[in-house]
């Protein structure tokens, strides 16, 4: 009996550990295709024919890319990217911890620049001309006006992709990153697998309550940042 | 690189097969479970509605890994002693089934909600029963409106089915894991399949692209962001 | 057979939360006669038309369609509806099917009958209406105008026993008022029994043989046009046509 209670304690430990890398996980892959989401937007909308080509080959290619795939290719692939020059020796290797913030954030970033570029659209073209015929500059119009109005509208966007993210978040197991997933099976083999669903249906209820947690912190972000009038049909 | 893509070609449209296979069967299935469980959430009370709703909000709240995972470690617990193996294969299509369906569910329910409600009224004054009005009227704009959503979802379906590498099920990732590591050429192997998923996207979004087009409702064309 | 009065309205009642939207509404319908409904916005007037077909069900009070009882939860609501139609202020067409299939489909999905003899008859109605040319063409690519008439044709084919038009004309253009309109006079002149809630006092004083005033929740004067517009006896309702005929230079 206290090898059982023991047991539960450091599972619920381990698990706890790995929600904790979860959600650092997703946030920062979330922050980084944030980052990276705002400059492509912008280029894509208001840049010239060659950038918005560019552009568009990068949304293209990792919006194509499963999630898994990217992964492995910043992981598995650089490490061994000399093969293509012929010099095997040549070695890009990135750790586990940033190979996947950067594979799930380089992704997220082309989708969430799809979702910030149609906010864009929805401002209309008026309130541009509107900003520019006060005397303000291109680049002050765009991100004083329009883009500060289109982030407003991008959060129902925003939320599902980050939910979108927190649930891709465990293929990152993978390279190793210790997660929650990590941390299940670690457990299940430590039980020697007579433990299964005991762990992970408590694992995918804490995925699913992180899940509702961020939806809840988005709803409130949106109520905080409501233009009156301007409000979006919700569900 | 040519050469090498020659030699693995066989062994990937090997992967190819299964990862479109699982993909339409999980997108078609999805889609005929997916209409009766709609029209449960949206038209209906009580048990049944209850169900749908959780079924829907747990599966599209936890991670398809976890899913799978569970399906393809998990159910042979519950089914072994019956005398039933659960291979790769089933464990994928029904892993991807369930998960389809659910998107599926809430993709239609948006589809159904851009209805305005004075057409409901309007069925029910010329006499039309509840189910009548829901054949007749809803279920064809529902569905159509749902177009756009639900050629997402295929694309989505498409991308996750890379996700059956964790289950050992025998599609394009699995194969290019085997082959990655055969070969010991890794960025190769994973830059090709890269593109082969990146062509596939493309294709099966302008074949969407053209579906719409053709079962529009004259006057409703969809935003389109290009 | 029957009563002479068509539509029989008692104490009907209806309240969203606490606004008491129609509070004790009687009154009575003659055989071909043309009512038309008038008052300021929001005093109840569609939720009239919606409960008398029970659209929304009343909270209390009885309607009669002739001697069928409609508030009755043993009568069969949908066969009943039948005989009432309805026509909305936003049209309401089904946007997947042509006009022709909006006219049609009452006919063979409700009333059973073939769909030849359904096509043939809705052909007649959409002609009656003057737009036998946009037979084929769908709801968005009709003008406002044109979308109502085909929603009077719609519910017309179902060969009512009553008309009911809610604010017909409020959600077009000035322009378009006058073939939706003009459809109405023709069909009170036909001999259709009519209830019509609508600004327009110019069709209420040429058709109507009753106008209703209507302000929150209670009939205020009901009497004939002449009555009614040149001396109503209360003085709200002079207030208001006051209001109405500075609004629309009448």
């Amino acid at each position: 009996m206290e090898d059982l209670g023991q047991f539960l304690l450091y599972s619920a430990i381990a698990v706890g550990k790995g929600a904790l890398v979860t959600i650092v996980v997703t946030v920062a892959s979330l922050l980084l295709g944030f980052v990276l989401a705002v400059p492509l937007s912008i280029g894509r909308t208001y840049g010239n024919r060659p950038i918005q080509f560019l552009i568009q080959l990068y949304e293209g290619f990792f919006r194509g890319t499963p999630h898994i795939v990217t992964l492995f290719i910043f992981y598995f692939g650089l490490r061994h990217v000399g093969e293509l020059f012929g010099n095997p020796a040549f070695q890009i290797a990135i750790p586990p911890f940033p190979a996947a913030v950067l594979a799930l954030g380089i992704t997220s970033s082309a989708y969430q620049s799809l979702i910030f570029r149609s906010s864009i659209q929805a401002i209309s073209r008026d309130q541009y001309n509107a900003a520019r015929s006060l005397g303000m500059g291109r680049w002050q119009a765009i991100l004083t006006i329009v883009f500060v109005q289109a982030l407003r509208l991008s959060i129902p966007g925003l939320t599902n992709e980050a939910t979108i993210v927190l649930k891709d978040s465990p293929i990152t197991y993978l390279v190793a990153i210790p997660e929650m997933l990590t941390q299940a099976r670690g457990i299940i083999d430590s039980a020697m697998g007579k433990v299964f669903f005991e762990v992970l249906i408590p694992v995918s209820l804490i995925y699913f309550g992180l899940f509702v947690l961020s939806n809840k912190l988005f709803e409130m972000l949106d109520e905080k940042l409501k233009i009156p009038g301007f409000e979006l049909e919700r569900r | 690189m040519f050469e090498y893509f020659l030699e693995i070609a066989p062994q990937l449209g090997y992967g190819l097969l299964f990862t479109l296979l699982f993909t339409f069967v999980g997108m078609v299935v999805g889609f005929f479970a997916a209409v009766p469980l709609c029209l449960i959430r949206l038209y209906s009370h009580g048990f049944l509605y209850k169900i749908v709703t959780v079924y829907v909000e747990l599966v599209r709240g936890t991670p398809l890994l976890i899913q799978l995972y569970m399906i393809y470690y998990g159910l042979p617990k519950f089914l072994l002693p019956l005398g039933i193996t659960v291979t790769p294969y089933t464990a994928a299509f029904i892993g991807f089934i369930l998960n389809s369906t659910a998107y599926q569910v809430e993709y239609m329910k948006g589809g159904f909600k851009a209805i305005s409600y004075e057409q409901i009224e309007a069925a029910y004054s010329l006499g039309m029963s509840r189910w009548e009005t829901i054949f007749t009227i809803l279920v064809p704009q529902g569905l159509r409106f749902s177009i756009p959503a639900l050629s997402n979802e295929l694309i989505y379906l498409l991308k996750y089915t890379s996700l059956g590498f964790v289950i050992q099920a025998p599609e394009l990732m699995t194969q290019a894991k085997h082959l990655a590591s055969t070969h010991a050429r890794y960025m190769e192997t994973y830059l090709i399949v890269a593109f082969i998923y990146v062509g596939l996207t493309f294709i099966l979004s302008k074949m969407s692209d053209m579906i719409d087009e053709k079962l529009r409702i004259p006057g409703f064309a969809p935003e389109k962001i290009r | 057979m029957g009563s002479e009065n068509i539509l029989t309205v008692k104490d009907l009642v209806k309240e969203f939360g606490d606004n008491r939207v129609l509070d004790k509404i009687s009154f009575t319908v003659k055989r071909g006669e043309v009512v038309v409904i008038i008052g300021p916005s929001g005093t109840g007037k569609s939720t009239l038309l919606r409960c008398i077909n029970s659209l929304t069900p009343p909270d209390e009070g009885r309607v009669w369609l002739d001697d069928r009882e409609i508030t009755d939860k043993h009568s069969n609501i949908n066969q009943i509806r039948q005989d009432i139609g309805f026509v909305f202020q936003h049209f309401a067409l089904f946007n997947h099917l042509s006009a022709l299939g909006n006219v049609e489909v009452g006919l063979y999905k409700v009333k059973k009958m073939t769909r030849e003899a359904a096509r043939k008859k809705a052909i007649e109605e959409l002609t009656r209406v003057g737009l036998q040319d946009h037979m084929e063409k769908f709801p968005a690519e009709l003008s406002g105008g044109q979308q109502q008439r085909v929603g009077i044709a719609r519910s017309l084919a179902m060969d009512p026993k009553i008309m009911m038009f809610d604010e017909p004309t409020s959600a077009l253009d000035p322009e378009l008022t006058g073939e939706v309109l003009t459809v109405m006079k023709d069909l009170a002149q036909a001999g259709m029994t009519m209830v019509v809630v609508s600004h327009e006092i110019g069709f209420a004083r040429a058709v109507a043989d009753r106008i209703v005033f209507m302000e929150e929740g209670n009939i205020v004067e009901d009497g004939p046009p002449e009555e009614i517009l040149k001396n109503a006896k209360k003085a709200r309702t002079r207030e208001f046509l006051h209001k109405i005929t500075e609004l629309y230079g009448e």
